[in-house]
């Protein structure tokens, strides 16, 4: 994974999260009779399998980014009952993650991108200003997502950042599945590696 | 569970395969692998990951992914397929403001690997939010097709057979977490107090469990049925953009 620099300071996490909940009254409302009903929805991973209750999955999955009060409100329970942690670092990690769209910014460009075992994109890259990697952001083939999120969870990343104060609630044991990525991708499309 | 419990790192050293059950000849795990009983019971319709990364063949492009059907085996390969009862979607956001810009959908036509898929756009949405109808048809891909030859627009898209790039160890996380695992519905266990990640050296200081981990879907050898469409960034605006996917269906089931 990409390791975070704990000296990083972190441009505003929060207004970079709030930017992308803004209202446009210009958009036209969903029709209530279109022909296909949406029946799964996904953006970041492992956000609904960590934070969610199961029973809600199904709920979450058939709104839209913008309707992701459940899922924002699951995130602050499970901080503050599950992981432990203080207020201010559930309720920021809460806004993080919602509205829960993959930003990316395509105005960036991926240095080294393409050469063997680089990087072409980093995992919460957008939000963190590039902490984990790079301002694309978006979300590369062999981003340790799992890692990056148990130690936006467990471990000091948001206080590393500058977003919180460390609440010195940590858990060292849950910063890390200890599990690294068994492939690696090439320079032609279709990138992903042909199955077992 | 509170941190101080779950920081104890009692070393519950439980086999891995404990928490590994089989459903359809299946195994539970994942990202957003199996997430609710309508995508268990639809796999094909079953997102497991999204991926959007800079093209690594052409730093101008960028390339949208979206992985479904989850744990396919070696031996599943010429039978599993996309569901054609499914339309899949890309939805960006070009201006920040939570609603979908542009769009790309992609419908099978036809069961199994000899099916054919439809792709529409990128375009602007007919309509936003949770219902959804096809927008204008770009050109038509065979599933397993990796030549990605380019469509009229100018994209190439590739929908087949792939190894799951995902990696956990997800047997700990359900053992972490019962109540992720769709099995132990609708009377799930509490979190497991006692139980840490594992596979940290012996002697490590901190005291964590020192069972070695396990990536599940490497070991295990699971595929999945990636999608993955490459595009010049111009073309979603250049800028800044949010991206989710999702699969719907007529009935809503």
């Amino acid at each position: 994974m990409h390791r975070i620099p704990t000296t990083f300071f972190a441009i505003a996490l929060g207004a970079l999260a709030a930017a992308g909940c803004s209202t446009n009254s210009s958009s036209p409302p969903p029709q209530q009779h279109a022909a296909y009903q949406q029946i799964e929805r996904l953006a970041r991973p492992a956000v609904k399998e960590v934070f969610e209750n199961f029973a809600n999955h199904d709920q979450t999955n058939r709104t839209t980014p913008k309707q992701d009060s459940l899922l924002q409100n699951s995130i602050v329970t499970f901080m503050e009952t599950d992981a432990g942690r203080d207020a201010a670092t559930s309720t920021a990690l809460g806004g993080i993650l919602t509205p829960d769209e993959m930003q990316a910014d395509l105005s960036k460009s991926v240095a080294g991108c393409g050469n063997p075992n680089s990087p072409c994109g980093a995992y919460l890259g957008v939000e963190t200003g590039g902490a984990t990697g790079d301002t694309f952001g978006g979300r590369w083939l062999n981003d340790d997502v799992v890692d990056i999120s148990l130690g936006a969870i467990f471990g000091n990343t948001l206080a590393a950042l500058g977003v919180v104060p460390d609440d010195h609630h940590e858990s060292p044991c849950l910063t890390t599945d200890n599990v690294g990525t068994a492939q690696t991708y090439g320079a032609t499309f279709p990138y992903v590696n042909t199955p077992y | 569970m509170h941190k101080a419990r779950l920081a104890g790192g009692a070393a519950v050293v439980a086999a891995l395969a404990g928490a590994i059950f089989i459903y359809l000849g299946h195994p539970a795990a994942g990202s957003d692998h199996q997430d609710s009983f309508t995508v268990v019971n639809r796999p094909g319709a079953d997102i497991t990951d999204v991926f959007v990364y800079q093209a690594p063949d052409n730093a101008n492009n960028v390339v949208l992914q979206m992985d479904v059907f989850p744990l396919i085996p070696h031996a599943a390969l010429g039978t599993d397929a996309l569901d054609p009862a499914v339309l899949y979607q890309f939805k960006i956001d070009t201006n920040g403001d939570g609603v979908e810009d542009q769009v790309l959908q992609l419908r099978p036509t036809g069961a199994g690997v000899n099916q054919s898929i439809d792709v529409f756009g990128p375009s602007a949405p007919i309509v936003t939010g949770t219902a959804s109808r096809v927008v204008k048809k770009t050109g038509t891909i065979a599933f397993n097709d990796r030549a990605g030859s380019p469509l009229p627009n100018g994209i190439k898209v590739f929908v087949g057979d792939a190894k799951d790039p995902f990696f956990f160890d997800l047997a700990r996380f359900f053992q972490i977490l019962p109540d992720r695992d769709y099995q132990n519905q609708p009377n799930p266990g509490p979190p497991d107090p006692g139980i840490g990640f594992q596979g940290f050296s012996v002697g490590n200081p901190s005291g964590c469990a020192t069972t070695p981990s396990q990536d599940f879907l490497s070991s295990n050898q699971f595929n999945v049925i990636a999608i993955v469409a490459e595009m010049p960034k111009s073309m979603l605006g250049g800028g800044r953009i949010g991206v989710w996917t999702t699969t719907s269906t007529t009935s809503g089931h």
